[in-house]
């Protein structure tokens, strides 16, 4: 509960600080309206040539391409603004100013700083996802849509987790940057893993688990809840969750601060 | 002329200096920009009507975004957002020798750290090109490489304006996937798409000189493709021009 008030409040502080900038608004809505139709109209370049790619309908591409915009916009809202340079605070001992505070330190460092204005990508991605259940003429069951909300939530977590413990690496090489590493591999969640060769899919299922981030939701809400995904979904985010902050806490206790 | 092509050499050789420390850095650099093309790669292969030149393609076009890459957003406008441009403007050179010797190095680093992605890729999809092919694509990657760096200055220059510089390149460079023949190749786009994208400048930055190497195009639409080129590189070679002289009378340094 105090965790959420911390969060509501660092929230609300990101608020009113991005409405003092509303050229920065229309800017950001540009952009997330410009990426979106671009992805949209790819999709609707790749289905003038074929009826399925790897199995997946143009309907059910559409609710993927909506989930990843929803997912991407939530990281890009609560998570990016502090793991952008949480490789730089480590070098530079700014993390100090976190562990010195009355909350853990994990949640202060990663999670604190917000973009409010990053919420239109998500907001459109939810308008996609209706428009592709639309095409498929479905309306998913209530099972459907609480599993693709558990698997997104879980998928924002991994986003999380595997951004963290990136970043943690610092600890130890504190020059090695893998943000943009990790942007590229986020990428890969615009497609269905399905499209990838064995070994990547393998890959993407259990070393970077965009299959868990995109795939998954989209295969829950267009084809039903399948438990044996929810099961490894749910197991993925808690190793996911437990070996990042194993390594944090490690690395914490290797951190000397900025002037020791 | 010859001073200012001294000038340059010496900028591209003090910054391939300057980047060299920072071979990681590089290294990610080139996976995101290959992981556009790539991605294409992975759709159209699943696509039965895609063509057997698909991969050789875009293999073609993963080299040509490495060896036209450009982040003038990144190093240009923070040197305008950091006043480090006023600097710049009291050498006896032409301020655009420094962004475009740094442009140059990071190519020639993202080509050199980029061999085992593309051998890698290439082997992959058994690529295969003619020699004659390759002498027809390299005028037009030179071409790429000049449009491409005009293309994001000019864009990058929005930061004499606006602090959203990178919104500004960002929405570039969706435009560059979707036109310009990384999200498909031209001639799989449905028509008008496919016209309007061959008569705007996106195609001659990327996937031209990339059908061109695959050898896809019939020589009176490589001609064609030429035609365009030189048309907007003269277009946007005026637009930077044109662009500089208004930003450089706003800009006034830190301090003033």
């Amino acid at each position: 509960m105090r965790i959420a008030r911390l969060l509501g409040t660092a929230f609300s502080l990101s608020l009113r600080r991005a409405l003092a900038y509303r050229i920065n608004l229309l800017f950001d809505a540009l952009l997330a309206l410009v990426e979106l139709t671009a992805s949209i109209a790819i999709i609707g370049i790749i289905f003038t040539q074929t009826g399925l790619l790897a199995g997946w309908s143009q309907g059910q591409m559409l609710a993927l391409i909506g989930t990843y915009a929803l997912i991407t916009g939530l990281r890009a809202t609560f998570l990016d603004p502090s793991l952008s340079d949480l490789s730089q605070q480590i070098r530079d001992g700014r993390l100090d100013t976190y562990l010195l505070q009355p909350a853990t330190t994990v949640l202060l460092a990663t999670s604190t700083r917000h973009a409010p204005l990053a919420l239109v990508q998500s907001i459109l991605g939810i308008g996609v996802i209706i428009l592709g259940l639309h095409e498929l003429a479905i309306i998913p069951s209530p099972l459907a849509v609480g599993g693709w909300i558990l698997l997104t939530l879980i998928g924002l977590l991994i986003g999380w987790a595997t951004s963290v413990a990136l970043a943690s690496l610092a600890f130890w090489a504190p020059r090695l940057s893998l943000g943009v590493l990790h942007s590229a591999a986020w990428e890969l969640g615009r497609y269905p893993v399905d499209i990838y060769g064995r070994w990547l899919q393998r890959l993407l299922t259990f070393a970077f688990p965009v299959a868990a981030i995109t795939t998954w939701p989209a295969q829950t809400l267009t084809r039903g809840a399948d438990p044996s995904i929810l099961i490894a979904a749910i197991l993925l985010g808690f190793a996911f969750t437990a070996g990042t902050m194993l390594l944090w806490r490690t690395g914490v206790l290797r951190y000397t601060g900025a002037t020791s | 002329m010859s001073r200012i092509l001294r000038l340059v050499r010496l900028e591209i050789w003090r910054q391939v200096i300057a980047w060299s420390g920072a071979w990681w850095f590089l290294v990610t650099l080139i996976i995101g920009q290959a992981v556009a093309p790539l991605l294409g790669l992975f759709v159209w292969f699943h696509v039965p009507g895609a063509g057997a030149q698909v991969g050789s393609y875009y293999l073609a076009v993963i080299c040509v975004a490495l060896m036209t890459a450009s982040f003038e957003n990144h190093t240009f406008a923070q040197s305008i957002y950091s006043g480090d441009i006023a600097a710049a403007l009291l050498r006896p050179q032409p301020p655009v020798i420094g962004p475009l010797g740094e442009n140059l190095a990071i190519r020639l680093w993202m080509l050199l750290l980029g061999i085992p992605l593309i051998t890698l890729v290439g082997v992959s999809v058994g690529a295969s090109f003619s020699p004659l092919a390759i002498l027809a694509a390299v005028p037009a990657l030179t071409v790429a490489a000049a449009l491409r760096f005009l293309f994001v200055w000019t864009l990058a220059m929005a930061a004499f304006w606006t602090e959203r510089v990178h919104a500004v390149v960002a929405f570039g460079g969706v435009l560059i996937i979707l036109l310009g023949g990384s999200a498909a190749p031209n001639a799989l786009l449905p028509d008008p798409l496919r016209t309007i994208a061959q008569i705007l400048p996106f195609r001659s930055m990327l996937g031209f000189p990339a059908e061109l190497a695959a050898g896809t195009l019939a020589p009176a639409d490589a001609a064609a493709g030429y035609a365009i080129s030189a048309f907007w590189t003269a277009a946007l070679g005026c637009c930077a021009v044109g662009t500089w002289r208004l930003g450089i009378r706003r800009y006034t340094t830190v301090g003033a």
